[in-house]
């Protein structure tokens, strides 16, 4: 790289900020001004490796082993003034309902084509938005003449 | 650090592997040792000419048929591919990349991000300047757009600073790149951003 600075290498997942061992350091940085947080979108959490910067501005890159992964509260660096943890920020859902079970099948299809991942729930599915909402809104077009189901907002 | 896995998609005849062909003299300067996995359907055919190229020991080159639909294995079902690229791990410890290639498919083929660390798509000018207002998932979704052939747009009345723009508008401001691969235009800026992006040196 020539134009500019090496980033922090951030390359092992040292623990979860939820763990006792943890959690006390974590607070005792936090009011010190020495916790950073990597916001990275939901989209991305299966990713190991990954350039970004932290809440601050501080430029890092993550290259994580095969066998790890990213997770909300994951501590990614802790020199003893300084940690950084991760935070997953969830992705927007849209909920489908349809209106019969031949419906569901109907819609069960049509997203399974459009690749979306969906989370079930009773009754329902969410679809988890990656990227805007008319994006995903547009493709259920078709749909409405061969099964009926209503759009709501994720709970 | 393990190597970082960059997955190569697009449609048939776009430039994948002319991209490969490009990028590995540069990659080889910098000091990245590269190793490369090559999909197709029913034949090594991508895996020959890179051999054949002979820009890298014919043993880093490493093919896997997906004997299907190409976006299969690099989404559906990655585990052929994963294993190849473990398989090249254990074989030359210290690689720092491996890149794998997607056999040609069309504008909805994404990378597994269990596969992949970071994918790029690539298309080219001769394929139609409306590729990139068709907002197909390749084109939105991939971490790195690349539009090939830019030298023959003039002869396939394309205009090519409006289709760039189109792309970068479709894309939310996502890095698109210009390349000509034949002619070596542009493969700096895709290798620098590959570095800067995922290989962190």
């Amino acid at each position: 790289m020539k134009d500019d600075a090496a980033p922090l290498m951030l390359k092992t997942v040292l623990g979860q900020a939820a763990e006792a061992r943890w959690h006390d350091r974590l607070h005792a940085l936090e009011h010190a001004g020495g916790l950073e947080t990597l916001a990275i979108p939901e989209a991305d959490g299966a990713r190991r490796r990954m350039r970004l910067t932290t809440d601050t501005g501080r430029d890092c890159a993550i290259a994580l082993p095969r066998e790890q992964a990213l997770s909300d509260g994951a501590v990614l660096f802790h020199d003893g003034r300084l940690a950084i943890v991760v935070r997953i920020d969830g992705a927007a859902r849209m909920r489908l309902r349809p209106a019969s079970v031949d419906d569901a099948m109907r819609l069960g299809h049509w997203c399974g084509n459009l690749h979306w991942k969906v989370v079930f729930g009773h009754g329902v599915m969410d679809v988890v938005l990656d990227g805007p909402r008319a994006r995903y809104t547009d493709r259920l077009h078709d749909l409405r003449a061969l099964a009926e189901f209503e759009v709501l907002d994720a709970e | 650090m393990t190597a970082a896995r960059v997955g190569i998609g697009g449609p048939v005849g776009s430039g994948k592997t002319a991209l490969i062909e490009a990028i590995l003299p540069r990659l080889a300067e910098s000091g990245i040792d590269t190793a490369v996995i090559t999909n197709d359907l029913v034949t090594d055919e991508d895996a020959e000419r890179l051999r054949r190229g002979g820009r890298l020991p014919p043993d880093r080159v490493r093919a896997v048929q997906a004997g299907a639909c190409p976006h299969t294995v690099i989404r559906e079902d990655p585990t052929l591919n994963m294993a190849a690229a473990d398989r090249l791990e254990a074989d030359f410890p210290g690689l720092d990349l491996i890149l794998i290639e997607s056999g040609g498919d069309n504008l909805a083929s994404t990378f597994s991000p269990d596969l992949v660390d970071f994918w790029m798509f690539v298309i080219d000018v001769a394929g139609g300047d409306d590729i990139p207002r068709k907002k197909g998932p390749g084109i939105l979704q991939a971490n790195l757009l690349v539009i090939n052939k830019a030298d023959l747009a003039p002869h396939v009345g394309v205009d090519f600073p409006r289709m760039l723009a189109e792309a970068t508008a479709v894309r939310g401001g996502g890095t698109v790149l210009p390349t000509v691969c034949r002619k070596g235009t542009g493969i700096a800026g895709v290798v620098e951003h590959l570095r800067r992006e995922v290989l962190f040196k």
